[in-house]
């Protein structure tokens, strides 16, 4: 009966819940009036009322051992201060670099190592030139002046880059530094007359060399080197500038030797364009308005280097190599004379083809020729640029830039060559091209397609010069001729810049990538 | 901060307050202790365990939030973590339910804490006799059903946290409930009139 009534009520499933108090008020309610009626609820909350009273007695509660209440509790109290509370995601990344050594010795390396080959990629981080022999020196400037000699463009000519040589830093240390310079005269030892006492200063043997040379050709004494190389009775000194300065205004002997101070510092560095060394009464360089002759170079004393290592230009052009006259009075030689223009080679009586060929140079002239610099990299952007110009078909720039290559000894790849050729053939000058051609043939550096294109191009342009000399032979002539005098032109300035020496050949080469 | 909710005190410790878990510690290492204790058998392991369980407790604070009860959570870690224990307790001797509590050889054994009610010699030897024929019968459940017991006698959750915490839907919680107290009801049979004295 009562299991019936349980059975249909669904009451008999709520004993559990009753014997551990979790029905709500309701169903509480509902199972208790539904109890009295079921003897087997009755039976199973008695029953399980007493295995629970009898579980607790068995089971009591214990209480945490002495470990965990003591020195465990205490480490997991320092556990739990030990941990930080989480932040910011979008910091979690670069927090984790930073704290951890490793990650952040990774990424020390990879910053420093990208940064190096960003700039390497951009060329910044070309070893600077080492120091070159004098004879290496003077055939860079020679080749520089030779660039130099080109019709200079109108607009301004596109800067390149060129490394400083390493002399440049010193010198201009002093040039910043001006008035903590102090030149005399050219004496390998001599002596500094200061408030504090006369100092005998000595230069080191080698800037000694290069200045006494310098001296010699010019019949001038040179300035002393570096500050830093000066010596006080045989121990190296700091020297009183500030005394010496003082002492320097009063000395006129001492103004009128600055002409070029930081020039002489260091075996060669910057010139300025002349120092104002009796108008202010102080040592040092400074920088003059007048410009340095040499007009390519961005940089001023760069260009100075150039007009330093090029005597025989120094000669030509007053102007230019005066700047460095040791010794001599630098306000004299301050206001350099502008340069002269460049001598422009005589085309009276020039036939057509020449003409056409002045045409084209003066058609291109705001595309100036690239100057290949005294250093390598400039020579391989002179080849880029050359190449540049054959394959977009200005010839006349390509075969001047490759006939300056040429004559700075520079290797000029076979490709180059064909281009050469085509250039050559284009330009009218048939019989160099074949010679060159030939030259190329029988090297066999270059593919037979190569060589069949130049030659197709060639015998189709002496077709065509066949065809004009059938029609009008007499004027037809001129331009064998005008290509023979281009070419003579071109070459007229070799005598003048001779080939250097196999040591300067070698460092060049030395220099060059490829 | 003694009246807060265990969960906002673990929301707390989340935030970096320190003297909030220690509050949350306190509380409930007792339970737990008593759980792990009954449920391992073995108070080495059990103090372990439980060291362990107030561990992740930390190590996963940054990642609680409050969608459900702290005993839940708690209980669901010691559980997972005592699981773990007795397996690798299989292979170790059983413990005797003479053994000591404490490291001491002289200190109480679990016997020693059932209360004898002031009843006579025989009725305490009765007792004795009860308590260990219980205990037999507790350690003599299927794993399953002792797991669900122990949670409900010991750490006293509820039938839907037991739930939570084994992750089994609550009427198979309470169906393994009753078959466990009806074994344990067979097991006190033949002391029932005992138990009746003892009630």
């Amino acid at each position: 009966m009562s299991e019936t009534t349980t059975n249909t009520s669904g009451a008999c499933e709520l004993v559990l819940d009753y014997v551990y108090g979790e029905l709500d008020e309701a169903r509480k309610r509902t199972f208790e009036e539904h109890l009295p009626t079921c003897a087997r609820c009755q039976q199973e909350v008695a029953s399980f009322g007493r295995v629970r009273t009898a579980a607790k007695r068995v089971m009591p509660a214990v209480e945490p051992t002495a470990p965990l209440a003591g020195a465990l509790h205490a480490q997991l109290m320092h556990a739990a201060a030990q941990r930080k509370p989480k932040r910011g995601v979008l910091l979690s990344f670069p927090r984790k670099i930073v704290e951890h050594p490793a990650l952040s010795a990774a990424a020390m390396f990879v910053l420093v190592g990208g940064a190096i080959a960003i700039n390497w990629s951009r060329g910044k981080m070309a070893m600077p030139a080492t120091t070159q022999t004098a004879v290496s020196d003077e055939a860079a400037a020679k080749h520089a002046e030779a660039t130099l000699d080109t019709p200079k463009p109108t607009e301004a000519a596109p800067v390149i880059p060129e490394p400083k040589a390493k002399e440049e830093a010193p010198a201009n240390e002093l040039a910043k530094a001006g008035d903590k310079s102090q030149l005399a005269d050219d004496k390998a030892s001599y002596e500094l007359q200061t408030p504090k006492g006369s100092f005998a200063v000595s230069r080191p043997t080698a800037h000694r060399a290069v200045a006494t040379a310098e001296a010699a050709k010019k019949g001038k004494v040179a300035a002393p080197a570096s500050m830093k190389n000066i010596a006080v009775d045989g121990k190296k000194a700091k020297y009183d500038t500030n005394d010496a300065l003082a002492q320097g205004a009063k000395d006129q002997d001492l103004n009128s030797g600055l002409g070029s101070v930081n020039g002489a510092a260091g075996g060669g560095g910057a010139v300025t364009g002349g120092v104002v060394g009796g108008e202010t009464g102080r040592f040092g360089a400074k920088s003059s308005p007048a410009k340095s002759s040499a007009p390519a170079p961005a940089d001023e004393a760069e260009g100075a280097v150039l007009a330093e290592k090029a005597p025989a230009r120094k000669e030509q052009k007053p102007g230019a190599g005066q700047t460095r006259a040791y010794g001599s009075n630098a306000t004299t030689t301050a206001p350099a004379a502008p340069p002269p223009p460049a001598p422009q080679p005589v085309a009276a009586a020039a036939p057509s083809a020449e003409r056409d060929y002045r045409a084209a140079q003066s058609q291109h002239a705001q595309a100036p020729v690239a100057k290949p610099s005294a250093n390598a990299r400039s020579y391989d952007l002179a080849r880029k640029q050359a190449d540049e110009w054959a394959t977009t078909g200005r010839c006349a720039e390509a075969i001047k830039s490759y006939e300056e290559l040429q004559k700075a000894n520079q290797y000029i790849t076979p490709t180059e060559r064909v281009y050469w050729v085509r250039c050559l053939t284009q330009s009218g000058r048939q019989e160099e091209a074949q010679q060159r051609l030939d030259e190329l043939k029988a090297e066999k550096k270059v593919t037979n397609a190569q060589i069949e294109d130049a030659e197709k191009q060639l015998v189709e342009k002496r077709r065509e010069a066949n065809k004009k000399s059938k029609k009008a032979p007499a004027a037809d002539r001129a331009p064998s001729v005008t290509s023979e005098t281009v070419q003579q032109r071109a070459q007229e300035p070799a005598p003048a810049q001779a080939s250097p020496p196999d040591s300067t050949h070698t460092k060049v080469k030395s220099t060059t990538s490829y | 901060m003694r009246d807060d909710s265990d969960e906002s005190l673990m929301l707390r410790y989340r935030d970096g307050d320190v003297r909030a878990f220690e509050l949350l510690v306190t509380r409930h290492r007792k339970a737990l202790f008593n759980f792990i204790l009954r449920f391992v058998r073995d108070t080495a392991a059990a103090e372990d365990v439980t060291q362990e369980t107030f561990l992740r407790l930390v190590k996963g604070a940054d990642a609680y939030e409050r969608q459900a009860k702290f005993t839940t959570w708690l209980y669901t870690i010691a559980r997972n973590l005592c699981v773990d224990a007795a397996r690798r307790g299989k292979h170790r001797k059983a413990a005797s339910l003479d053994a000591p509590l404490g490291d001491e050889d002289g200190s109480a054994s679990l016997l020693d804490l059932v209360p004898d009610g002031a009843a006579g010699v025989d009725r305490q030897a009765q007792s004795r006799e009860l308590a260990v024929r219980l205990r037999q019968a507790i350690e003599a459940l299927p794993d399953e059903q002792r797991e669900i017991f122990l949670l409900r006698e010991v750490a006293d959750l509820q039938f839907n946290e037991i739930a939570n915490v084994i992750g089994c839907p609550e009427n198979t919680v309470k169906s393994r409930m009753r078959y466990a107290l009806e074994k344990l009801r067979e097991a006190l049979e033949e002391y029932r009139d005992l138990a009746r004295a003892v009630q």
